[in-house]
């Protein structure tokens, strides 16, 4: 049970178990004051120079003078779409649109691939100092792109063909 | 089920009435929140009732929260504005600092005065909590303490752990919950005292 | 009353000085923004401007139970689009969905760490800047500037509502624009189009060559390689060092050692040199990355980073190998 709590407050438990778990979470207290501490130890070696005491009891005493929020199951429909579309012109002032997305695909690689269709470049010589690996490897680590989400592909979309290598030569295991 | 589903989970209990599951939204965000807020309100003690107060602002909005962004980024908004908006209705009070300056208004002064003084029980008892946590943490078998602090503070997955410390995911998932406990137990004594109820 | 206006101002002095190591809310506004950007689902299409180019992307991003699903498309030239979900890829080939393999390194970025954020105060002096509009959305501004002349400036807007990122431009040290990211059409939220995140799913069944992505990730190894560099700039902690493939799996893996100081990051890679490299010289650069390399003993070593030249340079000179 505290080992449940353990895995589902880090977004690690299955659908059915936390499901369950949720539910006894919300009526016993017990397994709340686990919640509670768990979370308490996360918090104080994140920010140990910020820790208050739990507000938890606070709030409620004060929600039990609110009346209970309701809200329709609102999860089939979906809301207003907000789109904002502005166009391109208007929001970048100078930029002309240009081209992107240098995926560079090889064409020795894999039947799977047309390489004829896909190749943007003129693939390069791929000499060991070909800039471009070292830039991917480097920027998969970069923490500014986390900011960025996955999109750290806008920096450099070469599609190393690494990957693909060993996709397709399972036997071909590097050295260690 | 991820953090994000456990979160929407949570909110639509409360959008269905379970006002319990508003508790489990509080004990999870309350001092990341907390600290957001203390960036504004310079007053330990006022930053913690500005964050009560977003968090029942948070609450009476629920019924508006579709889950188009993830509900701690909506939180935190909440608890920005609750902070910007308490700075100023309190824009005509003197800061703290001159709170001496004027010997007028002496009810306000001696209800603030009364806040100041609980402070150092708290800071007190923060620090105790920090002094435990820690210490328990470097008494972990390295292992346990590994799992922990990559997880707490790296953030990584239990798929990434397997991965770096070389070993099944069901092990990564017990060694969190053993160090977890571990240090629970030496925090429960702390918390089970009457001053420390309150954590 | 007096006396207890002084005891009262003693212990305020007291509480002030606890919290007078102040985080400026500009890193706030950083890890709001790194969350931000793997919870919140939205489309839109966005430019990257380096050198004198643009480029022109669409972008859909959703956070599924199982994970993130992610859409890249180019808008220029012919059409290419990349998808990616769990440290998987997959490409569209004469409209066909096709899995092509795992994606080397982390699956997945944690959120922002505290040590980096720490770090970060250190370095940069962070700035807020009057709200701004991107794409129709307001925007909170954050200003990061360096602290020395080893970095560069990074500039970002936050949604103020979602917290998610819209544009980022990094800015050399003379203050001209090195790279920029902004958004300019972006639907936050909403009804997305999913269609394309069930296909990957079942073209990633029927795919019966593939490797588990965790053996794939295998390949990659923690490593205490005995490289170091001494010259470092200031704040600049290692982050990893690990052994990877490298060069279409011609040549022996390639140690890569990572530093971070929170904001930019430097990437060094040894690996042995067969002697069949002659052009080792010169410095390359994309947009805000720099590179430089040379032959140290038998050892090609290469030094990457979001860092002036200088900076690159320096540290290259000052790698060596410390282990037994």
């Amino acid at each position: 049970m505290k080992q449940d709590i353990s895995a589902l407050m880090d977004g690690e438990l299955f659908e059915d178990e936390a499901e369950n778990l949720l539910g006894r979470l919300t009526s016993d207290s017990a397994v709340h004051k686990n919640w509670s501490v768990y979370h308490l130890i996360g918090d104080v070696l994140r920010q140990p120079e910020h820790i208050h005491s739990d507000l938890s009891a606070k709030v409620r005493e004060r929600l039990q003078d609110e009346p209970t929020v309701l809200a329709p199951r609102a999860r089939a429909v979906k809301q207003n779409i907000r789109t904002y579309a502005l166009s391109a012109a208007a929001s970048l002032s100078a930029i002309g649109v240009v081209a992107w997305m240098s995926l560079q695909i090889s064409p020795e690689v894999a039947p799977q691939m047309a390489m004829q269709h896909i190749a943007l470049r003129p693939v390069s010589m791929h000499t060991r100092t070909n800039s471009n690996d070292y830039m991917i490897a480097h920027q998969e680590f970069s923490p500014s792109m986390d900011m960025n989400g996955d999109a750290s592909y806008i920096r450099t979309v070469s599609y190393s063909r690494d990957e693909v290598v060993l996709q397709n030569n399972p036997s071909e295991k590097q050295p260690r | 089920m991820t953090d994000r589903e456990v979160d929407q989970q949570l909110v639509e209990r409360v959008q269905r009435g379970d006002k319990h599951a508003f508790d489990l939204l509080v004990t999870k965000y309350q001092r990341k929140l907390g600290r957001l807020i203390s960036r504004f309100v310079r007053n330990p003690s006022e930053a913690e009732d500005v964050t009560q107060e977003a968090f029942i602002k948070a609450y009476r909005a629920l019924p508006s929260f579709r889950g188009e962004s993830a509900f701690y980024t909506w939180l935190y908004r909440i608890g920005i504005n609750t902070a910007k908006n308490h700075l100023l209705a309190n824009k005509r009070r003197a800061p703290t600092s001159t709170l001496f300056d004027s010997e007028d208004s002496e009810s306000f002064e001696t209800a603030s005065l009364l806040r100041e003084v609980n402070t150092p029980e708290n800071e007190l008892m923060s620090k105790q909590v920090v002094d435990v946590v820690q210490a328990s943490l470097q008494q972990l078998p390295e292992d346990l303490r590994s799992a922990l602090t990559l997880r707490e503070i790296e953030g990584l997955s239990y798929e990434e752990i397997a991965i770096v410390m070389n070993c099944p995911i069901g092990t990564v998932r017990s060694r969190i919950f053993r160090a977890r406990e571990a240090v629970a137990e030496n925090l429960r004594p702390l918390l089970e005292t009457s001053k420390g109820k309150r954590w | 009353m007096r006396l207890r206006v002084v005891f009262c101002g003693l212990l305020l002095a007291v509480v002030a000085n606890v919290y007078a190591e102040e985080r400026p809310v500009g890193l706030d506004w950083l890890e709001i923004a790194a969350f931000a950007g793997h919870q919140t689902d939205y489309s839109g299409v966005f430019i990257y401007h380096y050198d004198n180019r643009v480029e022109t992307s669409n972008i859909i991003h959703v956070a599924e139970a199982n994970g993130e699903y992610e859409k890249l498309g180019s808008l220029d030239g012919p059409k290419r689009e990349i998808i990616h979900h769990d440290g998987q890829v997959w490409v569209y080939n004469h409209h066909q969905l096709v899995h092509v393999g795992s994606r080397q390194g982390r699956n997945r970025f944690p959120s922002l760490l505290a040590e980096q954020l720490a770090a970060l105060s250190a370095n940069y002096q962070s700035k807020l800047l009057p709200v701004e509009r991107v794409a129709g959305y307001n925007t909170q501004v954050i200003l990061f500037q360096p602290k020395d002349n080893l970095r560069y400036t990074h500039k970002i807007w936050v949604h103020t509502d979602t917290g998610l990122l819209l544009k980022a431009a990094v800015l050399d040290d003379k203050n001209k624009l090195a790279e920029l990211y902004a958004f300019t059409q972006l639907q936050i939220g909403g009804k997305i189009d999913r269609s394309w995140v069930k296909e990957c799913d079942s073209v990633l069944l029927h795919d019966n060559e593939l490797s588990s992505s965790a053996e794939t990730a295998k390949v990659i190894t923690t490593t205490n390689s005995g490289w170091v560099a001494d010259m470092l700039p200031s704040g600049f902690k290692k982050t990893m060092e690990i052994q990877r493939p490298m060069h279409h799996g011609k040549h022996a893996p390639v140690t890569q050692i990572v530093f971070s100081d929170g904001l930019s990051a430097i990437s060094i890679f040894i690996e042995p040199n067969d002697g069949d490299e002659d052009d080792v010289n010169g410095l390359s650069s994309r947009g805000a990355v720099n590179l430089y390399h040379k032959i140290l003993d038998k050892n090609l070593v290469t030094v990457v980073g979001e860092v002036p030249p200088r900076t690159v340079m320096q540290v290259l000179d000052s790698v060596r190998y410390n282990g037994k």
